[in-house]
């Protein structure tokens, strides 16, 4: 199992993309592939990503998958587990509350203004 | 030299009440700015279902329910593009909008970006449109702030405590891009990590002038990134749930003016009452005028300052509603990615949830007394009017009671006169003190006088025994 995203990707877009692969391509590709057979696995993935490197339309392609799931391509639709919540009515501030909370915010503002006032007019 | 960035993001997070006024704010704001600062003319367009969370979007599709978006942005004289996406939900009673505006990390040719200075996050958010006081959701919201630190996506020395300073340097740097010079910046609350990479949050909840809550994380780790895109509904839940408890709590410190003036008033209300009523004396007939008066007066206190202590209990319950919320959403995240440190987002529900819940049931215990307060007051009221009352009332039925009796003897009197009275009927009536002898009439008459006066005189003498024995 690689790790190497360009490699892990080379697998989908032949599955889901085949189109981007010419016969020579593909033909290239199986040979590549069969000279990796008794090679460790550090040294197939070396190869493999080479070879995708030397293919400017593969790559290009491969890139912009490596990448498709890191910014926010699509957002999924909600799931039923997320409705696995409590329900509550958010409760307003009563328009009373907020209007005896504002004479109290605006007469605070007014005593501190004032010894402000006094130490002008001294 | 500033530090450049890679593929900057920023996120917004609004939540607005539905069965508010406005209840189109956010797609308003949204159609706004997205036309008047990124010149974009397709409108967001909802479509409304049952359900507690539910995609909004009117063409959405079966695997993607966000509005994608292109348009470009000029920084040095250069046009660079810019993509995003919006996304409409609602969860329950709020409407959300999650959007996403950033510079793509690859361009059309599908090669990589360059990095930025973070100077370009303020074209992100052109004249500050992206702000709390613009947006004006009435549930707050979240900015979040996405950077790679190296566009190689890998910077493994990151924990070291130069490097720390550093990264937070480059967040400050980044908020103060950011947001334009007319609006206040947000004090630093705390940093972390999450998903492997640094992240530093700005805002602190319990401020409440010019609170904004905003999130900067540095990409160092290969698979925050992948992490957060995978996650990123479960992202949208926990800053509703998160946001709905803040704006709870600072509504709640609203009704704890109000309720702390009311508290306040009472005790030298309560007090100029009872100086007015005298222990040693009955009251006058305007002292209990003025007490019924206060008997009206006191019930109608008592109602207002009940229902502002319910108010302050309806959002203590509303924070703990929606911090337990908030902390299914973790173990729900913590269940798909089990050996991941959630210690950065927890910090919210174990720390701050727990202050708002401990600050609102001091503010309850510490206003109960004034509504018991208002309780006694009202019954020692109501006693003591009672008592008068009581006492005025026996006074009058007494003196009908000795009226009655009276009034019977005296009817005895007439009836035992023709007995004693001696009848002359044709006997003419003189004036007074013209004979020697009384008319019969004048005979019955007084007969019946002292019996009336004996009835009330004994009637009068067994209610003064009565009251000497009681």
């Amino acid at each position: 199992m690689t790790t190497e995203p360009l490699i892990q990707f080379l697998s989908r877009l032949l599955k889901t993309k085949p189109e981007q692969f010419s016969a020579d391509n593909l033909e290239d590709l199986k040979q590549t592939i069969d000279s990796c057979e008794n090679s460790p696995p550090e040294k197939a993935e070396e190869i493999l990503r080479d070879w995708c490197n030397k293919q400017p339309g593969i790559k290009k392609a491969l890139r912009f998958w490596e990448s498709s799931n890191r910014e926010v391509k699509k957002v999924r639709p909600s799931q039923a587990n997320e409705s696995m919540r409590l329900a509550n009515n958010f409760p307003e501030l009563r328009q009373e509350v907020e209007e005896k909370q504002s004479e109290i915010t605006n007469s605070t503002k007014s005593d501190s203004a004032k010894p402000d006032q006094n130490q002008n007019n001294d | 030299m500033t530090r450049k960035v890679y593929a900057p993001n920023v996120h917004l997070f609004a939540f607005h009440l539905k069965e508010s006024d406005r209840h189109n704010q956010l797609w308003d704001k949204y159609n706004t700015i997205l036309s008047q600062k990124f010149g974009l003319t397709k409108p967001l367009e909802i479509e409304e279902q049952i359900g507690y969370r539910v995609d909004l979007l009117k063409d959405k599709t079966e695997d993607d329910v966000a509005l994608h978006f292109e348009s470009k942005v000029f920084l040095d004289e250069t046009l660079l593009p810019i993509t995003g996406l919006a996304t409409p939900i609602r969860i329950h009673d709020t409407y959300t909008l999650a959007l996403n505006i950033r510079r793509p990390e690859l361009d059309e040719n599908g090669k990589k970006t360059n990095p930025l200075n973070p100077n370009f996050l303020e074209l992100l958010n052109p004249s500050g449109c992206l702000m709390p006081t613009e947006i004006g959701s009435s549930l707050g919201q979240t900015l979040l702030l996405t950077v790679w630190y190296t566009e190689e996506k890998q910077w493994l020395p990151w924990k070291s405590l130069q490097n720390r300073q550093k990264l937070r340097e480059l967040a400050d740097n980044c908020l103060r891009e950011f947001i334009p010079n007319e609006y206040s910046c947000p004090d630093f609350y705390r940093e972390g990590q999450l998903f492997g990479s640094p992240i530093f949050e700005y805002g602190v909840p319990t401020q409440g002038k010019d609170y904004c809550h905003v999130l900067v994380w540095i990409f160092c780790e290969t698979d925050t990134d992948k992490k957060f895109i995978n996650h990123y509904s479960s992202f949208v839940n926990l800053f509703c749930y998160k946001n709905k408890a803040v704006t709870a709590y600072k509504l709640s410190r609203k009704v704890h003016d109000v309720l702390r003036e009311e508290y306040l008033a009472i005790e030298p209300y309560i007090q100029e009452i009872f100086q007015g009523m005298p222990v040693d004396k009955n009251l006058t007939q305007k002292e209990l005028n003025q007490f019924k008066t206060y008997l009206k007066d006191i019930p109608q206190k008592y109602l207002s300052y009940n229902q502002l202590t319910r108010d302050l209990d309806n959002y203590r319950l509303t924070i703990d509603i929606n911090a337990q919320n908030y902390k299914r959403e973790i173990n729900d995240i913590q269940s798909q990615l089990p050996g991941e440190n959630l210690s950065f987002l927890s910090q919210f529900f174990d720390e701050d949830c727990r202050l708002f819940r401990e600050q609102l049931q001091s503010d309850l215990g510490y206003f109960q007394h004034g509504a018991t307060l208002l309780e006694k007051a009202m019954t020692a009221i109501q006693g003591r009017v009672n008592i008068e009352q009581a006492q005025s009332d026996r006074s009058f039925q007494n003196t009908i009671a000795i009226m009655g009796v009276g009034l019977t003897s005296t009817g005895i009197g007439a009836s035992v006169a023709r007995y004693i009275v001696a009848a002359d009927p044709g006997k003419p009536i003189l004036p007074p003190f013209s004979s020697n002898h009384l008319h019969p009439l004048t005979q019955a008459l007084f007969l019946s006088l002292v019996f009336g006066i004996t009835g009330a005189a004994f009637t009068v003498m067994i209610q003064i025994l009565k009251r000497r024995i009681g």
